[in-house]
């Protein structure tokens, strides 16, 4: 089986079943934790984001009532779909994920040579999606308790490139726009052009660019430890080959350097399991769901793998 | 009888490549005045001859006795002939097209897939021939290890013909010893030097090899003339892939109890991979592991089902240095397993490519080369460690013996590290400490024997 | 902007324009109405603040509060977290009014309310309806097209509906009148108000708010009908958008009605129907003239028809020559984005962005390969 493969192919499903299902009456609801933009027309099942951002900007009385509970009702939706998929929500599902997974298929095919950040840099914004994430919570917060002006509405919808890109392939330019109405929204539809902008030719060179700084990765990696989908790793039989580090997109260097930890599912891991792909060691790397394994590590695979590559 | 048209050709040789006037020049060589009068043999080549004599009475003595070994495969002519080509000098260990370059290689940090892509032909020079150690220590302190003696005699005197048509040497600065040969090689061959760095958990460690890598391909480029496109050199990959794919097919073969293969042989196996292109030797080994299966499937074996399987690690044992383990399998005992760099995992780690482009073929040789090298050369034990650990699991080694040149400091300081991690598995491990000479042989025989009793006593007890 | 939203009126989200009595159609600027307009729980009249929305723990439209609120986000069509969408196009459904409806579609019902306004349109918009003469009764059209009745209370010097909304889909509130009988003709006064919830909608996606059989166990006899090329427009009338409507009597088009839209300014447009019933009108700015724009701000529009059946009859003992029918649509209409948001600048900063981050990773890979 050539999970890279089921893993497009999964991610080609869901794509076409979050933005285009809509038409079809799909609905899987507005509590998924992954960037299936709400802006879609007519979405197959959105992003549980805007509804969070809108739904704390409350009075606190008001969220500690009942308003608490539909509250709760959305995050613990939210966190149980990320318990059960873990990170799988990024890797296999997410139609952002998706798209710059077929940028870097573009640029394989035309032969170009991908860029890594350095590591230092890598470390240092890895911070970046706790922030937004926080800040994602805290000015709704503030809109509903301390005045901060409606114009911070959404904030991270703002300034999330999702919201002009995703609706483009609907054909839809509404949501392209820079918003001239107060000087917040100016800033933040601004900030959604140039990362929109940035979008393209960044994530041609660097894979999954935009995903270091979700904030929805930030979201999900607080469950990363408890996720029934897991990537475990056996230390000792890693060889510390960098094999694995070099296929991740997500340039996680603990899958390469860990050798005590056995869950690797580490902050920004999106389990794509292209390391599991990439280990020449039987067993170092494996993918459990509840602890059953559903993918290996090993040396037949890596070597199939591995001829596939060298006689193209 | 044809001494003297072997140093005929040892002598022309040198002459030929400029590097015997060089060496008058510096005035320091030891073949400084042998290449004035061809006819009259030199100092330096009669040292020469005295040592090409007694090599090929180690290696015919070799043969011999393994000839007697009716349990061999018939598989293993092939890697036989290589070796029984070191008589008369070696002119057959190396069979070469004409004009083709050929790039002599140290320690297992050169990437061969580069040489092979540039068109020339790698040749391993590590050596275990306690003949031409005599030779490297006019060059070399007391202290220095065995092996790197011995490849300096190799080097600088005319024993072994394929030696002297390096067009180029790949030397990696790996210990010590190899840092500072390369100044000395220089005086006789074009040499290339690698930087290798001692930390390889940083990114500038990466960096800076990944540079190296590219450096040698810049030099490799010189050399031929050839472009190393992405073509070449997934070309190259896949061939050395291929020969890997067969050495993991080998190693689980070795998995095996009772052992189908000898210790010796495997570890001849792997170290015949030096000095031929990698195709025959791939497609040798592929009849081999096909003969092995069968022998599995037919139930033939080498050695009894209670033998002690034992493992080798430490400093690398490389023809015709069989002394350790020819010991082993005298008394009875299986070498299943090594972790040598010139053996055991020699072949193992592989080229992972990602994307497949020119930059990325590049880095993933660099960090095959060095990332899963479990060298003591670096500042890290934990990859050895590891490596070790789990060589034992697999193969489900009872006694490990650590195997230490004298003068090979990295393997030595290591081995504590090595015994504590193995005492905790409850693996007994025994340290020997030996060069290339023959005269402690006895003394290592029985301190190897009581050590298999041991394990044996063990077995006893746990059963 | 005058009399409608000026701040007497903030709340300005979901109101169901009630024709009580019309003169002729001939005199629709002295048309005397009635209005519903959404409250939150506590049934306080929201502030003109901004800050309304936030003491709206009943949310709904009422959040939609006037300057500076929004932020120039479009509550998504797919979003299942915002509350009322109306047909006619609500901007109201957009930003702040978001996540509550959501809450309420997924535990159980949320009454909404709905304060009944009357007087002539446009100039009655000010104040609610107080004491005086009501006959009208009012439903609510859900989604499932069940039809719950509502009652109109007292509530001091006001009179308000309240009605449940729970799932997401097209809601319509529905006025019925046709108790007066003057001058010999019998009047039947119909009002709509359609609005749209956002959230998951129960069995398959309503979004059709042609004619449907079963109302007031037979049918509504005269109805405006509105249309929308996407679904976008359908919580989002604009300045410029062309409202296309169709008149139906007794289910089917009806030709040649004369049908009328008032702005809230007062201006008037008035046409006939085609043979199809159909009749199209473009959205005028006038609302919207001057001072700096403000894109929350709305005005309510409303669409008026009439026709007359010559059957003469009797009801509770007051004989009539004619039957009179009437109906109204009201719905809300806001500014064109155009006005605040600038794609030609979005794409502007779209390509420059893109074209300097290529050019950045060009030149760092150029610097790159002369260095090896």
């Amino acid at each position: 089986m050539n999970v890279q493969r089921l893993r497009l192919l999964v991610q080609a499903i869901s794509f076409v079943l979050l933005i285009y299902g809509g038409a079809v009456a799909i609905d899987f609801g507005s509590k998924l934790p992954t960037f299936s933009c709400a802006f879609v027309e007519d979405v197959g099942g959105g992003c549980f984001l805007i509804a969070l951002q809108h739904q704390l900007a409350r009075p606190l009385p008001a969220l500690l009532g009942t308003m608490g509970v539909t509250l709760l009702v959305l995050i613990g939706t939210a966190a149980l779909l990320a318990v059960v998929l873990n990170k799988a929500w990024c890797g296999w599902i997410c139609p952002v994920g998706f798209l710059q997974d077929l940028i870097t298929k573009l640029r394989n095919l035309i032969g170009i040579d991908l860029s890594r950040l350095p590591w230092s840099s890598v470390k240092r914004y890895r911070s970046v999606k706790y922030v937004l994430l926080a800040l994602l919570i805290l000015l709704p917060l503030a809109i509903g308790n301390l005045g901060l002006s409606r114009d911070w509405t959404a904030p991270f919808c703002q300034m999330c490139p999702a919201r002009p890109l995703l609706p483009l392939l609907k054909g839809d330019t509404s949501e392209f726009h820079v918003d001239f109405s107060s000087i917040p929204t100016l800033v933040l539809t601004t900030l959604a052009i140039v990362l929109a902008g940035l979008f393209v030719p960044v994530s041609f060179v660097k894979r999954r660019f935009f995903c270091s700084y979700c904030p929805m990765l930030a979201f999900l990696s607080l469950f990363d430890k408890v996720g029934l989908l897991s990537l475990r790793k056996d230390g000792q039989r890693c060889t510390r080959c960098g094999s694995c580090y070099r296929a991740c997109p997500m340039e996680i260097r603990e899958i390469e350097e860990e050798k005590v930890k056995t869950n690797l599912v580490t902050q920004d891991c999106i389990l794509c399991l292209r390391c599991v792909e990439s280990c020449p060691e039987n067993k170092a790397l494996t993918a459990t769901f509840l602890g059953i394994e559903v993918f290996r590590a090993s040396e037949a695979g890596f070597l199939e793998r591995q001829s596939k590559k060298t006689e193209q | 009888m044809d001494l003297r048209k072997m140093m005929t050709i040892g002598a022309g040789r040198a002459r030929g490549k400029g590097e015997a006037s060089a060496a008058a020049q510096t005035g320091g060589g030891p073949q400084a005045d042998g290449a004035a009068s061809p006819p009259k043999p030199s100092k330096s080549e009669r040292l020469a001859n005295k040592v090409r004599i007694n090599l090929d009475m180690t290696v015919r003595e070799i043969f011999d006795g393994i000839e007697e070994d009716r349990t061999r495969p018939d598989g293993m002519a092939y890697f036989d002939r290589i070796f029984k080509a070191f008589i008369h000098g070696g002119k057959d260990v190396v069979r070469l097209e004409a004009g083709r370059k050929m790039v002599g290689t140290y320690c297992v940090f050169v990437p061969e897939e580069l040489i092979y892509a540039s068109g020339a032909r790698p040749v391993r020079l590590c050596a275990g021939s306690y003949e031409s150690v005599e030779i490297g220590e006019d060059h070399l302190p007391d202290v220095a290890c065995p092996m790197v003696k011995s490849e300096m005699g190799f080097s600088t005197l005319p024993i072994l013909d394929f030696y002297q048509r390096c067009d180029l040497v790949a030397l990696p600065t790996s210990c010590d010893w190899k840092t500072k040969i390369g100044e000395i090689l220089a005086e006789h061959h074009d040499v290339h030097m690698l930087g290798l760095p001692r930390i390889k958990e940083l990114e500038a460690s990466r960096d800076f090899w990944l540079e190296e890598v590219l450096r040698f391909k810049q030099s490799l480029e010189r050399l031929t003339g050839k472009r190393i496109d992405r073509k070449r050199l997934q070309d190259a990959i896949r061939r050395v892939q291929r020969a890997q794919r067969e050495v993991h097919r080998f190693h689980e073969i070795r998995k095996h109890t009772p052992a189908v293969i000898h210790g010796r042989d495997a570890l001849e196996i792997l170290n015949a991979y030096f000095y031929d292109e990698v195709e025959p030797w791939t497609a040798a080994l592929a009849s081999l592991n096909e003969e092995l299966e069968q022998r599995i499937a037919n139930g033939v074996h080498v050695a009894k089902p209670t033998a002690a399987r034992l493992m080798l690690t430490g400093s690398p044992v490389v023809f015709p240095n069989w002394k350790i383990p020819t010991i082993l399998e005298e008394l009875g005992a299986v070498l299943v397993a090594d972790e040598f760099c010139t053996s055991g995992r020699y072949l193992s780690d592989m080229v992972s490519l990602d994307e497949g482009t020119l930059p990325d073929m590049l880095e993933a040789i660099a960090d095959r080369y060095m990332l899963p090298c479990s060298c003591p050369t670096f500042s890290n034990t934990t990859e050895r460690r590891d490596r070790v650990l789990q060589l034992v699991e697999d193969y489900r080694v009872e006694g490990v013996i650590y195997h230490v040149f004298k003068g090979c400091h990295p393997f030595d300081i290591e081995m504590k590290t090595i015994e504590t991690a193995l005492q905790k598995k409850g693996v007994p491990m025994l340290k020997v400490e030996t060069d290339y000479a023959p005269q402690d042989i006895e003394q290592l025989r029985t301190r190897i024997e009581a050590f298999i009793e041991t394990l044996k006593g063990r077995a006893g007890v746990s059963a | 902007m005058p009399r409608f939203s000026s701040g007497r009126l903030p709340v300005l989200g979901i109101g169901l324009a009630l024709l009580l009595q019309a003169t002729t159609v001939e005199a629709v600027a002295e048309t005397r109405t009635m209005w519903l307009g959404l409250v939150d729980r506590d049934g306080q009249r929201p502030s003109q603040e901004r800050t309304a929305a936030d003491r709206t723990a009943g949310g709904g439209p009422g959040e939609r509060a006037p300057a500076g609120q929004g932020a120039g986000m479009r509550m998504p069509s797919g979003d299942r977290g915002a509350d009322m969408r109306m047909p006619s196009g609500d901007r109201a459904a957009r930003g702040g009014s978001g996540g509550e409806g959501g809450g309420a579609r997924s535990h159980g019902e949320r009454m909404q309310k709905a304060l009944i306004y009357e007087g002539v349109f446009p100039q009655a918009n000010a104040r609610p309806a107080g004491a005086g003469p009501l006959d009208a009764r009012f439903w609510l059209e859900r989604p499932d097209h069940r039809l719950v009745p509502l009652t109109v209370r007292q509530e001091g010097p006001r009179r308000r509906v309240e009605f449940p909304t729970g799932t997401g889909g097209d809601y319509r509130l529905i006025g019925y009148d046709g108790d007066r009988v003057a001058g010999g003709s019998r009047l039947h006064l119909y009002a709509y108000y359609g609005f749209m919830m956002h959230g998951e909608v129960p069995g398959k996606v309503q979004r059709d708010t042609a004619y449907r059989p079963g109302f007031l166990g037979g049918t509504p006899r005269l109805e405006i009908v509105r249309f929308f090329d996407n679904d976008g427009d359908r919580y989002r009338s604009r300045v410029g958008h062309t409202a296309r409507v169709q008149v139906l009597f007794e289910g089917k088009p009806l030709a040649n009605a004369p049908i009328s839209l008032t702005t809230s300014q007062d201006w008037q447009r008035r046409l006939q129907t085609d043979a199809d019933g159909k009749a199209e009108f473009t959205l005028i700015k006038e609302e919207f003239r001057d001072g700096p724009i403000d894109k929350n701000r709305t005005a309510l529009f409303l669409l008026q028809t009439e026709h007359v059946e010559d059957s003469p009859g009797n009801y509770f003992g007051n004989p009539y020559e004619r039957e009179r029918f009437v109906a109204t649509l009201a719905f809300q209409v806001f500014p064109d984005s155009n006005e605040w948001e600038s794609k030609r600048v979005a794409y502007l900063i779209f390509v420059f962005t893109t074209l300097v981050g290529g050019a950045a990773i060009v030149t760092q890979r150029l610097r790159r390969r002369t260095r090896a």
